[in-house]
């Protein structure tokens, strides 16, 4: 099963750790690397020679906003899957989230379980 | 007006009398005047009178004794008849000068001496009676100059009495001036005292004034400070919770995740038990979740002012069941001005659904120039802004809030028919960062 590598943008060490222990215990998921805020995070995925096949993206983030990673990576090339993992996954956000390009929207407490399974099923589906 | 005199009197104790003892002193002295004048001249009336009978005295004597020498040269009993006449007039005179003198020994004595010489010279009328008249020349000459003398102190007497009246005219004059001079000097003094007491009453009202004002200023100050001051508690109370506390629940949901994954199948009860704990987490999120989005909205910095208070007027609807019409478009408000908004429209829909009974609510929001402007109007019960007080306490520290950001505030309401709040904003300078947020 190959690895799905991973971008992780997030602001909080204690998450941002506990994530990336948990998604590749618990799934076929490789972190390759994780930003705090939306310019590094932008600056990340416009270099070349950094193949990603899912980016993880919180909305509250420690400067700029998981929104301005959403618009920015959704006019990158190569495609890759965007999805949210918000403390806000209230419908609003989740309809914003969706309009600028994320294919799923998690919240941070109630859908670990659901990211965990999404995770699971891109695996299964790049097989 | 009486009362007026009593205090005129009252408030000037020494020129009234003063004017008073000084005009009753100079009444004293001029009718005194005036009687002893009237009566000087009648002495002196009677004293020419005297002076006139004492000549008639001689002049009838040398009628008589020139009758008798030419009776005695003619014969002639006519001549006779002459002399008794004139010797008549001369007994009238006496009669005369007596009357004049009556009361007055000297001249009196000397009349005596007068009549006594006259009857002596008509005792004999054969006898020439030059000699009896040379004495009657002499008795009349002392008995003029005695009149001479009365005269004379007469009329010292009556200068003397003019001349007092005269100083006591001037005394009175001098007297008049001193008291209208006093009298000026103590009105100039009221006067003054009057002007000083009413520039010291401005000076103090207007220290008054200044002082409230600076009060008041100082209130507005610490109201917008306090306000200030709350809404960056709530702030940091919901970052923190927000931030901290929902790290380490998203954080405790993750090694549930974990846990779970390696109980499975080993251990049914752990499983169980470890599914209690996710729902008490769950609890926990749900309650954090509540706290912190009422403590601040949570979607106005990322969705902007106008997604924000469509949700909020979404929320309110499903919450109290009253439709709001929305029309709203995108404004550019600094970010602690869109909190001010998003404040106003919770205070005033918390208001109406507590006290206002109304059905429906009409809210907008509009750029206006370079003012941003919000109304909330509902058809609710309405009250009188004049009355209300106490529950207008949010609505009060809504406008210290709003003023703190340079706009302005109004309500406007009538019992019955329904409440509009009104405030309008200046609007942030042109391409703010979140500017891009909002939909193209």
């Amino acid at each position: 099963m190959p690895a799905l590598n991973t971008y992780i943008v997030e602001d909080s060490p204690v998450i941002r750790e506990n994530l990336i222990a948990t998604l590749e215990e618990l799934a076929p998921v490789r972190v390759v690397g994780s930003a705090e805020d939306e310019y590094g995070a932008v600056q990340w995925l416009q270099q070349a020679g950094h193949p990603t096949d899912l980016v993880i993206v919180d909305i509250f983030l420690k400067s700029g906003s998981g929104l301005g990673v959403l618009r920015a990576a959704q006019a990158l090339a190569p495609p890759r899957r965007l999805v949210v993992l918000s403390n806000y996954a209230t419908p609003d956000m989740r309809r914003k989230c969706l309009e600028l390009g994320a294919e799923r929207v998690f919240d941070k407490s109630a859908d670990i379980d659901a990211l965990i399974g999404y995770c699971n099923g891109l695996a299964e589906a790049a097989r | 007006m009486k009362m007026d005199v009593i205090t005129v009197v009252k408030r000037r104790p020494v020129v009234f009398p003063l004017i008073l003892a000084a005009a009753l002193s100079m009444l004293l002295i001029s009718e005194g005047s005036y009687h002893r004048s009237v009566g000087m001249l009648d002495d002196l009336v009677e004293m020419s009178q005297a002076r006139s009978a004492v000549h008639a005295v001689q002049q009838g004597m040398l009628e008589a004794e020139t009758a008798r020498l030419v009776h005695a040269a003619t014969g002639n009993a006519e001549d006779l008849r002459l002399r008794e006449i004139a010797l008549k007039r001369v007994e009238q005179s006496f009669v005369q000068l007596e009357r004049l003198h009556a009361g007055q020994p000297k001249p009196l004595a000397v009349l005596q001496r007068m009549r006594r010489e006259a009857a002596l010279l008509l005792s004999d009328p054969s006898q020439p009676g030059t000699q009896a008249i040379d004495g009657l020349r002499a008795s009349s000459a002392e008995l003029l100059q005695l009149e001479e003398q009365r005269s004379f102190t007469s009329r010292e007497d009556l200068s003397r009495s003019l001349l007092l009246g005269r100083v006591g005219v001037a005394l009175l004059s001098a007297v008049s001036l001193l008291a209208l001079f006093m009298y000026l000097r103590q009105s100039f003094a009221l006067e003054a005292q009057t002007a000083e007491l009413q520039q010291r009453l401005q000076l103090e009202r207007t220290r008054l004034e200044r002082q409230v004002a600076q009060r008041t200023e100082q209130l507005t100050e610490l109201t917008q400070h306090l306000q200030t001051a709350r809404e960056d508690e709530r702030n940091r109370l919901a970052r923190d919770l927000h931030d901290e506390l929902g790290a380490l629940l998203t954080s405790a949901k993750l090694d549930a995740a974990r846990i779970r994954s390696r109980l499975a199948g080993s251990a049914p009860e752990a499983l169980e038990r470890l599914a209690h704990l996710v729902a008490t987490l769950d609890a926990v999120i749900a309650l954090k979740r509540r706290i912190t989005e009422d403590l601040r909205p949570s979607s106005l910095t990322p969705l902007g002012l106008m997604a924000t208070l469509e949700i909020l007027a979404r929320e309110f609807t499903e919450s109290a069941g009253i439709a709001v019409h929305c029309e709203l478009a995108p404004v550019r408000l600094a970010p602690s001005a869109e909190l001010v908004v998003y404040r106003l429209v919770q205070e005033a829909f918390t208001n109406l659904s507590k006290y206002a009974g109304a059905t429906q609510v009409w809210l907008t929001m509009s750029t206006r120039g370079d003012r941003v402007e919000v109304t909330v109007r509902d058809d609710g019960a309405g009250f009188d802004p004049a009355a209300v007080r106490r529950s207008a306490h949010g609505l009060l520290g809504m406008r210290y809030r709003v003023e703190a950001e340079q706009g302005t505030m109004t309500l406007l309401s009538t019992p019955g028919r329904g409440t509009l709040i009104a405030v309008s904003l200046p609007a942030a300078p042109a391409l703010r960062a979140d500017a891009t947020l909002t939909p193209a």
